[in-house]
């Protein structure tokens, strides 16, 4: 299996105040395509910083972050979003919708952004409104919809350019554990019916029994790597 | 109370841009309200102050008329009521000719008067700041303008051209350009004493005019009657209308009002949303206090506590603010000839207390929404920063609210009766402007639907995602209403001052002449058979003039009503007569008609071959409506009957006016110096019309410069109130700034988002604001014709396409600091840290 993500002595370093706060230290960590890998540890540990690093949206203060290849932190500011815009989807924890837009339009987004036609992607759309089961409510804005139909939306976003890898931060953190399920069972089937890479951060160690891999960080380091 | 205090202060210095807003706002609605308010009383004071240039500080005058026996008058009748006056001045005035070394001829009025009746009535101060201990015999006070150009000293001796002679007076004092000694480009004065002046047409101890002052006890109209009594033969008026003055500084003070009103709308208009964020910001303490048990009133109290701290600093540099706008409108009122330190601003402590008091009304009530809704919310909502902002309205009921008022704006005006049309129509624009405020969001949904389609054919999808943004965007939309006030402000001035402007131009274009004459008495018809004479002169025609006539039983008086001999007026004079010029002299010559101008039509409500009749002269007239004309002389309060029946009903010989024709390739200024100079002792004021032209010109756009110190204000307020308001926007925007370029949006496709934004609000804004604008243009005659001024104002759509550009050029700049800062925005910060 090909390699998707690959991180290389990464470290990054926050100021607070005039103290520096290492957030992550030398953490080298592989992903294969096709995995489902749930990152866990304690509030502060970097998971979230470790998953950012990787999506493009932070800087490391040194080490490699490697996407298919490419070399993140060396990206320019075009080619970091063409990047974002095509090879990964992320699913924030507060779904992050623009309120202003219908869920079509949301969804939408990362084509309109890569100037893309939208009549080229109505097929697309369906297909995808079809995998969430938010067909019957295309037209309709965030604020009319729950929290788990803002975040199957977050998803269909995430998945409509068909990018290998979804990167997801608390996916279910805002939902109820009914809700929280459906919202795992949609990213497993994903990740199996699509081979999409999903690399997500999670408190709930049932959420990350969906996974195949589980990755504990602690103090910024890599504490165990396992699979499952 | 004082950790109350300084808790209050703190916050107020936290933000000092937003303070700067909030403080500037208060101070420009303080400020235009004031202003406006006393206006009134300053430019009827700089009336006044120009009025007495000739008659000081006398209330009345009396000199000979057409039936006096004598062209001499007397005081003793006047000091039979002595107890009911200051003072009793008599004066002579005459005219004299200096004739430099060089050649240059200078006219001179000469005003003879002893010299401590001169100080009582118009006081002269001297350059060598000496006392004047004697003056009489030869002697001459000259100011000091005309003595600098004829390079004349004190001690030294001047000849003047007097009567026919030469006669020689010693200047024993150069006055400072004040009063008389004020040069108006018209008349250059010199003091002599009395019985000097006199001696030179054989009289000794008479008076050609009396100067009087009432005791301030006595009531000017009552001595005015006892006058008219005792002088009997004589001309007794009052030297200044007051009331005049006043009533043309009322119509400019009520146009500075409906402005000062907008300027007020757009100021609560910022400290209401200023407020919003405010509360929104005072989350925590509020919470915080209402935690530890403080109640709903005193948190209520601690936020208002907030806003009237800005009120206060507001009003304290509104007040100065105002002081100097209402300086600068005197300074403007006055004309260019008066120096500026003679002008002094007019106003009463109760005007300053209104605009303190309104001032603190506004920043209150702008404020008490905002803070009402935050103290109405549960404590724990507050502790838990889960208050809503901002819900879905009824959007609709908005809408059906601005579509009816702008209904009402459009109905109204039409069947409203003309006494209240002043007022109503001044509301109503007011009214305009807050209906179309209320349509911004339904306008820009609209629009925003047209602006998608069209910015993704122009920019792409980048376009079409910033024209969506405009939905449902609040701050966008404030920007839109605060352009849309900002530009409808400047429209009416440009729009009002433009047409004004044109119709003067106009109305010169109405005279088929090149010179006007404007006399006292003295121009009669041996003075225009001299004119007619005269190898550079082509034609004149001279016509008898008087003015403000009344019309029984009408409460309506004709400004201006002339005698003409039709057959050549009409060779002067381009109206727009509905009769042909053989009807017209048939009319006008069979017996009493009188041809009333489309705006006396109106006035007089009255149809063709309708009876009025007019006082004059204390006689009752009645002359029949023959026809109308179109005509914009006097604003177009202007009627004309024959000649022959205005002569025999106000027993006038003299003409007021006489129009003159160059003869072929002559210049009018020519011909206006020729009779300057042969024509020296005649009290008349001559002047080409293209000079006249270019003079009313200068005096409105003096006029114009004053409203457009008050559209200036609210275009600083609508520009910093548009600046704030996007970075409002990009503070509450940036989490879905970040979220869109965590999904792959670009620093390049950020900025060009946040600046297509901004177009399309420019674009927005300017619609609206061409709305508001086009209702105002439609307003504005009703408005004018409640002041007696008749007048269209056409929409100038140049003007408008003009200010459509400069709105989105003021949005573009303002949101070039927002672009910059959403492109470079941390998207991590954005997302996880509201």
């Amino acid at each position: 299996m090909s390699v998707v993500i690959e991180t290389e002595q990464l470290n990054k370093t926050y100021k607070l105040g005039s103290v520096d706060v290492e957030v992550l230290k030398d953490v080298n960590i592989a992903i294969n395509k096709g995995e489902f890998v749930s990152i866990m540890g304690p509030s502060g540990s970097g998971k979230s910083t470790l998953l950012y690093l990787i999506g493009g949206l932070d800087k490391p203060t040194s080490g490699n972050v490697k996407v298919n290849g490419k070399n993140v932190a060396k990206l320019k500011d075009k080619d970091e979003s063409i990047m974002r815009r095509r090879d990964i989807g992320f699913v924030f924890q507060f779904y992050n919708l623009i309120p202003n837009l219908n869920v079509e339009e949301n969804i939408l987004m990362p084509v309109l952004l890569d100037g893309g036609k939208i009549k080229k992607y109505r097929a697309r759309l369906d297909e995808i409104l079809n995998i969430v089961g938010l067909e019957d409510r295309r037209h309709h804005t965030p604020r009319e919809l729950s929290g788990g139909q803002q975040q199957r939306v977050a998803i269909a976003r995430g998945l409509i350019n068909n990018p290998e890898i979804i990167l997801a931060d608390e996916p279910i953190g805002n939902l109820d554990s009914k809700t929280g399920c459906e919202i795992m069972q949609l990213l497993k089937r994903i990740n199996k019916s699509e081979g999409t890479t999903i690399v997500q951060v999670t408190h709930s160690s049932e959420s990350a029994d969906y996974g195949n891999r589980v990755i504990h960080v602690r103090d910024g380091r890599i504490e165990t790597d396992e699979y499952k | 109370m004082n950790f109350v205090l300084k808790l209050l202060i703190k916050n107020i210095f936290e933000k000092k841009f937003r303070t700067f807003l909030i403080i500037f706002s208060a101070a420009a609605a303080c400020a235009l309200i004031f202003a406006a308010i006393a206006s009134s009383s300053t430019i009827t004071n700089v009336y006044i102050q120009q009025m007495k240039k000739y008659t000081g500080s006398a209330d009345i005058i009396v000199y000979p008329g057409s039936d006096s026996t004598s062209p001499y008058i007397k005081t003793k009748e006047a000091q039979q009521i002595q107890d009911k006056l200051d003072y009793v001045i008599g004066c002579f005035e005459s005219e004299g000719s200096y004739e430099s070394d060089t050649g240059n001829k200078e006219k001179l009025a000469l005003f003879g008067c002893e010299f401590e009746d001169l100080q009582r009535l118009n006081p002269v101060y001297f350059i060598d700041n000496k006392e004047l201990t004697n003056f009489y015999g030869r002697e001459i006070i000259i100011g000091k303008d005309f003595a600098e150009r004829a390079d004349l000293h004190k001690g030294e001796y001047i000849y003047l051209n007097i009567n026919g002679n030469k006669h020689k007076y010693k200047i024993v004092g150069i006055a400072q350009p004040q009063g008389l000694f004020a040069e108006d480009g018209f008349t250059v004065y010199a003091v002599m004493p009395k019985d000097t002046l006199s001696q030179l047409y054989g009289q000794k101890g008479v008076n050609q005019m009396l100067y009087i002052k009432t005791n301030e006890e006595f009531s000017k109209s009552a001595v005015i009657e006892s006058l008219t009594e005792l002088y009997n033969r004589y001309e007794v008026d009052e030297t200044i209308s007051e009331e005049e003055a006043m009533e043309m500084a009322s119509m400019l003070s009520a146009i500075f009002m409906v402005m000062a009103v907008m300027v007020c709308l757009m100021s609560i208009f910022i400290i209401f949303t200023s407020f919003k964020v405010i509360t929104m910001e005072r989350f925590p303490v509020v919470g915080t206090l209402r935690s530890i048990g403080a109640t709903r009133l005193t948190t209520k109290f601690f936020l208002l506590g907030e806003s009237f701290l800005y009120a206060i600093f507001g009003t304290i540099f509104g007040c100065v603010l105002g002081y100097g706008v209402l300086y600068l409108i005197a300074q403007l009122s006055k004309s260019p000839w008066m120096p500026p330190t003679s002008i002094s601003v007019e106003f009463e402590p109760t005007t300053l207390l209104i605009a303190i008091i309104l001032t603190i009304v506004v920043c209150i009530l702008s404020s008490l929404i905002p803070i009402n809704k935050l103290s109405k919310t549960p404590v724990k909502e507050i502790i838990l920063n889960e208050i809503k902002w901002g819900k879905e309205k009824k959007g609709w009921v908005r809408t059906i609210i601005g579509i009816v008022m702008v209904t009402g704006v459009v109905c109204i005006p039409p069947i409203c009766p003309k006494e209240y049309l002043g007022l109503a129509s001044g509301l109503l624009i007011i009214f305009s402007l807050l209906g179309v405020i209320l349509l911004v969001p339904f306008i820009t949904k609209v629009l925003g639907k047209i602006l998608e389609r069209l910015f993704i054919r122009l920019f792409g999808n980048i376009g079409f995602l910033a024209a969506k943004n405009l939905n449902n965007n609040k701050s966008e939309m404030n920007n839109i209403s605060l352009l849309a006030v900002g530009m409808t402000v400047i429209l009416i001035v440009s729009m009002l001052s433009g047409n004004i402007v044109a119709e003067v131009l106009d109305f010169y274009s109405d005279c088929k002449f090149d010179i006007f004459v404007v006399g006292g008495n003295e121009m009669d018809r041996d003075f225009s058979s001299q004119l007619s004479r005269s190898r550079l002169i082509g034609d004149v025609h001279g016509v008898y003039q008087t003015s403000s006539v009344e019309v029984v039983n009408k409460n309506e008086k004709i400004a201006l009503l002339a005698g003409i001999d039709a057959n050549k007026f009409l060779d002067f004079w381009d109206f727009r007569f509905e009769l042909s010029r053989e009807e017209i002299n048939e009319a006008l010559n069979k017996e009493r008609v009188i041809l009333l101008s489309n705006v006396l039509k109106e006035k007089l409500s009255v149809q063709k071959n309708d009876v009025i009749t007019l006082k004059l002269s204390d006689r009752e007239k009645s002359y029949r409506v023959g026809g109308f004309f179109n005509c914009l002389r006097n604003m177009g309060n202007y009627a004309l009957v024959s000649e022959k029946f205005f002569k025999l009903d106000t027993g006038k010989n003299s003409y007021s006016e006489m129009y003159i024709k160059v003869s072929n390739g002559v210049e009018g200024d020519k011909v206006v110096d020729f009779i300057k100079n042969d024509y020296q002792r005649m009290d008349i004021f001559i002047e080409t019309v293209k000079d006249i032209q270019a003079m009313d010109e200068e005096s409105f756009t003096n006029i114009f410069n004053m409203l457009k110190i008050f559209s200036l204000f609210a275009m600083l307020i609508g520009i910093i109130g548009i600046v704030n308001n996007l970075l409002v926007s990009f503070i509450q925007r940036r989490r879905y700034i970040a979220v869109q370029k965590s999904v792959g949006m670009s620093r390049k496709q950020t900025a060009s988002m946040v600046l297509l934004e901004a177009i399309s609000s420019g674009l927005i804004g300017g619609a609206v604001g061409g709305l508001a604008s086009a209702l105002s243009t439609y307003l504005l005659p009703y408005f004018m014709t409640s002041i007696d001024m008749y007048m269209d104002i056409p929409f100038r759509y140049d003007m408008a396409a003009i200010a459509v550009g400069c709105g989105i050029i003021v949005m573009l700049v303002a949101s070039v600091s927002p672009a910059l800062k959403s492109s470079k925005l941390n998207i991590i910060e954005a997302i996880k840290f509201e």
